[in-house]
C-alpha cells in the first residue's frame, strides 16, 4: 500500500478529522504521539524525500519554537504555579513550560498531517477526486487546474519584466513613492498578460466543448475502495489512541482557550 | 447557391467596444473545401474564426450582427458546446490552449465533454495520437513537449472529436521552419485520408499552397477584398494584397519583383517554383545576390567559452561593428537564453563576455544599457510610462529629439496615446524605437518580426538595416537571414554548430538539417534550376 494511491478526498477527510480531534485536546503527549505516528507513516508508506519534507517542515518548526519560547518565558502567572527558574522579569514555571510545549507540538502535529497530504497527492488527482467524490462543480475545478498551470508562467513573466525594465534603464526603486510607481509598472503588464492567457485558455476549453456541465464522464476514474476507508480508520484511531495514552499518563486536558 | 454550402455567413458584422472589427461579410464555404483566410493584422481574421465556432460573441462583450448557418441551421439554434464537436480549432499559442497535465488527459478532455463512454476513450485517444505521430508521448507531461509537438497535440485534441470543420489560427507561428512544414504535411495527409473542411489563418504561406483551393481576403477595415480561387488570388491579385500588407508566398513575391524588373514574361504570377523558372527570361541574372561588403571588421562583443544555465555549452562567438548577425536554431535550442546572456541579463556558469573590450561584469548597469539595447519578444514588457511620447523621451537628455524619433517610426499622431492602446505592429515599432534613441552600439532582438504583418516586418527590418551600430537578432525566418544578415550563427542543443556567412550556411546541408532549418526561397529556386537544367541536358 502506498499513500500516493489512497483516494485524495478520503485522505483529505482523514487529515481534517484528525486535526479537528487534536484541536479538542491541549497537552503535550497527544500531539507528540500523533506526530511520531504521522511521520512514520509519511516516510514508510509515502516514500517521501526527506529533503522535501524538511523544507516544508522547517517554517512550522520555527513558528513552534517561537510559540514555546514566548509562552514559556512570559506566562500568565497563577497562584500555585511552581517556579523552576527566575531571572529579572523572566519567570519559568512548570505549568508555563507544559503549556508552551503543548502549543508547539500542537502546531507541529497539524503541520505533519498537512505535509503528509501535500507530498503524497498530485493536485490534478485531488481535483479529479473532488469532482468525482465530492461533486465539486467542474467549472471551479478546471478553473483551479488552469490557474495552477499559470503560476510558473507568471513567475517567468515577472522575471522577464524585471529584465526588460533594467534594459530600459529604470533605476532600482529606493523611496516609497518610487516603489509604488514601480509596483504599478509591474502589476499592469502582469495582469494584462495573465488576463489574456486566462482568456485564451478559457476559449480553448470552450472550443473543445467544455460547458461546465456537471455530468461528465471522466477518462481517469478516481475510485474509493475498502483500503481507502481502512486508511481513514487507521488515521483516526491513531489520534484517539494518542489521546488515550496521554490520559493513561495523566496529561490529557481539554483545550480551554489557552492561546 | 451551391447545395453543398456547409457554412454560410450573411451580412456579418462584429463590433467590440464601439469599433467595428469587420462589416458586411457575406460568403459561404463548401464542404471539404480548404480555405485560406488572409488579411493584414487587425483585420479581424481570428475574430471571424471564433464567430464561426460560436466562441464569439459570448466570450467577449462584442456585438454580432447578421447570420451564420452551419449545414442549414442557424448557429443560434445550437446548444452550448454542440457546435464544438463539429467545428474544431487549433490556436496560435501552444502554451495557453491546454488545461490538463499529461498528453492523454488533454486528448481525453474533449471526449469527456461530449460524454463518450469511458470504454471507448482509450482507443480513440490512441488513434488520434497515431494520426499526428505522438503515440510515444501518451503519458508525457505537456510542458516537456517541444513547440512543434504541442501544436500536434492541439491538433490531436481536435481530431479525436472527428469534426467536420477544422480551423487553424496561425498554427505554425511559434514553430521553427522544419516543424512548420511537418505540421502542414501532417494536415495534408490527414485531409487525404479523412476529408474535412479546412479554414486556415496563416502568415507563412509557402507550405500551404498545395493544400488550399480558395482564398478569402479581408482588408484592414474588415471587408472582403477578394474571394476566389488560390490561383486567381495570388496569380492576379497579389500586387493588391501586397499593398495591404498581406503576406504572400515567397514565389509570388519573387514573381512580382521579376515582373516589375521586366524579367518575368508569364501571363499570371507564378505559384510554384517551376512556374517561376519557366517564366523567367534570364534566371541566372535574377538569382544573383548582391554581396554586401564590410570594410572594417572590428569586434564589438566577444564571447569566449561560455557555459550557462539550461544547456548552453562551449559558446564562442564574435559580433562585429556595423554587422547584422542572426541567431537561428530549432525550438528549444537555447537561442533566447544565449541572447539574454549576451546582454548580461542571465548569470554565466563559466566563460567571459567582453563588450567593447571590457568584461560584461565590470560594466555599470546604467552605462551598459546606454550602449547595448535588448528588445524582448513581447513589446508590452518594455513599456514603462503612460504615453507613447514619454516612452521615447524616457532617459533622454534632449527631450525635443523624441518627436523626431516618433516621426521616424510613424507614430507622431499617437504621441499622447497609452502604449497599450496601440496596434500590435505599432507596439513592436515603438519597442524597437525606444532601444534606438540612445544610439546604442549593439542592439539585441528576440524575434523582432514575430506576429507582424508584411509591411510592419519590412519597416522593422529597414530600421535595423539602416542602423549604424551592430545588430544581433534571433529569428526563425530564413528569408530575413538571407536578405539582411552578414553573419549567421546556428545553435543546436546549446552548442554553436555553425558560424559564417549565410551563403555558406545554405551550402552546408548537414547543419541545415540538423538544426531543423530550411533553405531560403532564393536558394531553393537555384536548386530547382540546377535540377531542371540537368534534367534538360540528360
Amino acid at each position: 500500500m502506498s499513500l500516493h494511491e489512497v483516494n485524495p478526498s478520503v485522505k483529505a477527510f482523514a487529515v481534517v478529522i484528525s486535526i479537528l480531534i487534536l484541536s479538542v485536546f491541549f497537552d503535550p503527549i497527544t500531539p507528540l504521539v500523533t506526530i511520531l505516528w504521522v511521520v512514520t507513516v509519511t516516510f514508510i508508506f509515502g516514500r517521501v524525500s526527506f529533503k522535501k519534507w524538511l523544507l516544508l517542515f522547517a517554517p512550522f518548526l520555527f513558528i513552534a519554537i517561537i510559540y514555546v519560547w514566548s509562552t514559556m518565558l512570559f506566562p500568565r502567572l497563577q497562584a500555585g504555579d511552581s517556579v523552576i527558574w527566575e531571572w529579572g522579569f523572566l519567570t519559568l514555571t512548570a505549568e508555563g513550560f507544559q503549556r508552551g510545549v503543548s502549543l508547539g507540538l500542537r502546531v507541529l502535529s497539524f503541520a505533519t498531517l498537512s505535509i503528509m497530504f501535500t507530498l503524497t497527492t498530485k493536485p490534478t488527482d485531488f481535483l479529479l477526486s473532488l469532482m468525482q467524490q465530492c461533486k465539486l462543480p467542474p467549472k471551479l475545478a478546471y478553473g483551479i487546474m488552469a490557474g495552477y498551470r499559470f503560476l510558473p508562467l507568471i513567475k517567468e513573466e515577472f522575471q522577464t519584466l524585471q529584465n526588460a525594465h533594467r534594459v530600459r534603464g529604470v533605476a532600482r526603486a529606493r523611496t516609497i513613492p518610487e516603489k509604488v510607481q514601480q509596483l504599478k509598472r509591474y502589476v499592469i503588464p502582469l495582469l494584462a498578460g495573465a488576463i489574456r492567457k486566462a482568456e485564451r485558455t478559457a476559449l480553448a476549453m470552450e472550443s473543445k466543448g467544455f460547458t461546465g456541465e456537471k455530468n461528465r464522464i471522466f477518462y481517469r476514474e478516481i475510485t474509493v475502495s475498502r483500503i481507502d476507508w481502512l486508511f481513514f480508520i487507521l488515521m483516526i484511531s491513531a489520534v484517539i489512541l494518542s489521546a488515550f495514552i496521554s490520559w493513561k499518563l495523566g496529561y490529557l486536558q481539554y483545550y480551554n482557550r489557552e492561546l | 447557391m451551391s447545395l453543398y454550402d456547409q457554412i454560410k455567413a450573411e451580412q456579418l458584422a462584429f463590433s467590440y467596444e464601439d469599433s467595428n472589427i469587420f462589416t458586411e461579410l457575406t460568403f459561404s464555404i463548401e464542404k471539404n473545401q480548404s480555405v485560406l483566410l488572409l488579411g493584414p493584422s487587425g483585420s479581424g481574421k481570428s475574430t471571424l474564426a471564433y464567430c464561426l465556432n460560436k466562441l464569439y460573441p459570448e466570450a467577449v462583450d462584442g456585438e454580432l450582427k447578421g447570420s451564420i448557418t452551419f449545414e442549414g441551421r442557424n448557429l443560434d439554434d445550437f446548444k452550448p458546446g454542440e457546435l464544438n464537436q463539429k467545428i474544431g480549432i487549433v490556436f496560435q499559442d501552444p502554451e495557453s490552449q491546454f488545461c490538463m497535465l499529461t498528453v492523454e488527459e488533454e486528448v481525453a478532455f474533449g471526449l469527456e465533454n461530449f460524454h463518450v463512454p469511458r470504454a471507448e476513450m482509450e482507443a480513440k485517444i490512441d488513434r488520434a495520437l497515431e494520426w499526428v505521430g505522438l503515440q510515444a508521448e501518451k503519458k508525457t507531461t505537456i510542458h516537456t513537449l517541444s513547440g512543434g509537438q504541442k501544436q500536434k497535440l492541439a491538433l490531436a485534441c481536435v481530431l479525436v472529436l472527428q469534426p467536420e470543420v477544422i480551423i487553424l489560427d496561425e498554427p505554425t507561428a511559434n514553430l521553427d521552419p522544419l516543424s512548420s512544414s511537418d505540421l502542414v504535411k501532417t494536415i495534408a495527409r490527414l485531409k487525404k485520408e479523412r476529408p474535412f473542411t479546412l479554414i486556415v489563418i496563416e502568415h507563412k504561406l509557402d507550405d500551404w499552397v498545395e493544400l488550399i483551393d480558395r482564398c478569402l481576403v479581408l482588408d484592414s477595415s474588415g471587408t472582403i477584398l477578394f474571394d476566389g480561387t488560390l490561383v486567381q488570388c495570388f496569380g492576379e491579385f497579389a500586387p493588391y494584397l501586397q499593398k495591404e500588407g498581406i503576406w504572400l508566398p515567397k514565389v509570388v513575391e519573387a514573381g512580382i519583383t521579376a515582373k516589375n524588373a521586366g524579367m518575368y514574361k508569364g501571363e499570371r504570377l507564378p505559384l510554384r517554383n517551376h512556374e517561376l523558372l519557366s517564366g523567367l527570361e534570364d534566371s541566372v541574372a535574377f538569382l544573383k545576390k548582391e554581396n554586401k561588403t564590410i570594410s572594417k571588421k572590428e569586434p564589438i562583443l566577444e564571447v569566449s567559452d561560455l557555459h550557462a544555465r539550461g544547456h548552453l555549452k562551449n559558446i564562442n562567438l564574435l559580433i562585429h561593428k556595423g554587422e547584422l548577425t542572426a541567431l537561428v536554431g530549432a525550438n528549444g535550442s537555447g537561442k533566447t537564453t544565449l541572447s539574454k546572456c549576451l546582454a548580461g541579463l542571465l548569470p554565466l556558469m563559466q566563460g567571459e563576455i567582453h563588450f567593447l573590450d571590457v568584461p560584461l561584469s565590470k560594466w555599470k548597469e546604467k552605462d551598459l544599457f546606454q550602449r547595448l539595447g535588448y528588445v524582448f519578444q513581447n513589446p508590452e514588457h518594455q513599456f514603462i510610462t503612460d504615453s507613447v511620447y514619454e516612452e521615447i523621451a524616457f532617459g533622454l537628455e534632449h527631450r525635443a529629439t523624441a518627436l523626431d524619433n516618433l516621426e521616424k517610426i510613424g507614430l507622431e499622431k499617437h504621441a499622447n496615446a497609452h502604449p497599450y492602446s496601440l496596434s500590435q505592429g505599432q507596439k513592436r515599432r515603438l519597442s524597437v524605437a525606444t532601444m534606438l534613441v540612445h544610439e546604442q552600439e549593439l542592439l539585441i532582438l528576440d524575434e523582432p518580426t514575430f506576429g507582424q504583418d508584411a509591411n510592419t516586418a519590412r519597416e522593422i527590418m529597414e530600421i535595423l538595416d539602416e542602423k549604424s551600430g551592430a545588430v544581433f537578432m534571433i529569428t526563425h525566418d530564413m528569408e530575413l537571414v538571407d536578405q539582411y544578415a552578414d553573419t549567421v550563427h546556428v545553435l543546436d542543443e546549446g552548442e554553436i554548430i555553425f558560424s559564417g556567412a549565410p551563403e555558406s550556411l545554405w551550402d552546408n546541408h548537414e547543419v541545415v538539417n540538423r538544426a531543423r532549418l530550411k533553405l531560403p526561397f532564393r536558394k531553393q529556386l537555384q536548386k530547382d534550376l540546377v535540377r531542371r537544367e540537368s534534367h534538360v541536358t540528360t
